[in-house]
């Protein structure tokens, strides 16, 4: 019989497509695991609205649940709580930061305190950095340069 | 222009409809709002640095301030049956909506070195028909697959 835990274990392994180094649970995608005689329902959020990678981590969650044998596997995506990059694990901040990807900011549900428009630069730590574009290569990244280490780098956008 | 009159009108809407009467449109709202506030965000600065940039790139952002305001302005025109979802709380009143907006694009464009069009009138088309300019956007966004024909595979 599956327990609950068992399946918030497992989910570590699936890691999110765009990200590889961190897990849909270390991100806050995961929400709720549900086991009720053999049957499994993992709920799920999506992350930025239009976010591509969605459909492919509900595959691979739900992919991961069967291997460890349930019968069936319903995986459910919520809108609402939204999500937000608060949900983000302490543990996976480092990690984005190792990975050269800025950590967004803790704001608290404030979401306008992060229009402080500074990002501390994952290769020197350097605050010494400006916003180069908004958008960058996916909807929840921003690029920036870091002036004291002379690269560029992005942010996963704070929201 | 274009983007930026439409993003500060998505924001200001969203920013009313977190408290729609209607669930769904409440949640949608407030998991969208945040990201809204980034693309405002990104067209905002672009207004500006084309307002306050050199002479021609000003004058280019005012000929397309000046083309785009009274589309802009028809926005904020009810459609038919508006007036019942504004009653019931599930949308916002356009009146409302249009002074938020005003709001913020009045001094946000004024302070980048443009002037505001007028007459400060709608366009007289309605928003329930498609101008002459859908022809060529949809040309465009069908060229390849009428080049390609319908039996091609990516």
């Amino acid at each position: 019989m599956l327990t609950p835990d068992e399946i918030w274990q497992a989910l570590r392994d699936v890691k999110d497509p765009e990200i590889p180094v961190v897990s849909v649970v270390e991100m806050g995608i995961v929400r709720e695991v549900v086991v009720e005689a053999g049957r499994v329902t993992v709920t799920m959020t999506p992350t930025f609205s239009g976010c591509p990678a969605l459909h492919v981590m509900k595959a691979e969650i739900e992919n991961r649940v069967k291997q460890l044998g349930a019968e069936s596997v319903e995986v459910i995506v919520a809108l609402a709580p939204r999500w937000t990059t608060d949900w983000i694990a302490d543990g996976a901040r480092a990690k984005l930061k190792a990975f050269g990807l800025a950590p967004p900011p803790v704001h608290h549900g404030d979401v306008n305190v992060m229009f402080l428009d500074t990002a501390s630069c994952p290769y020197c730590g350097s605050n010494d950095t400006s916003i180069k574009n908004t958008f960058g290569p996916t909807l929840c990244r921003t690029i920036y340069y870091c002036n004291a280490c002379q690269q560029p780098f992005e942010q996963f956008k704070p929201v | 222009m274009r983007q930026y009159l439409f993003d500060a009108y998505e924001l200001a809407r969203l920013t009313e409809t977190v408290n729609s009467a209607h669930k769904p449109i409440a949640e949608i709202s407030i998991k969208i709002r945040p990201e809204e506030i980034y693309h405002y965000r990104h067209t905002s600065n672009w207004v500006k640095r084309l307002g306050l940039g050199t002479e021609e790139s000003n004058q280019r952002t005012q000929a397309a301030l000046d083309s785009l305001w009274a589309y802009a302005l028809q926005l904020f025109v009810p459609l038919p049956g508006e007036a019942e979802l504004v009653d019931a709380n599930i949308v916002p009143d356009p009146a409302t909506l249009r002074a938020a907006w005003e709001a913020t694009v009045v001094p946000w464009l004024t302070g980048t070195g443009l002037s505001i069009p007028n007459p400060a009138e709608p366009a007289t088309t309605s928003r329930e028909q498609h101008t002459e300019h859908l022809i060529t956007l949809l040309a465009e966004m069908q060229e390849v697959a009428r080049i390609e024909g319908p039996d091609v595979k990516w």
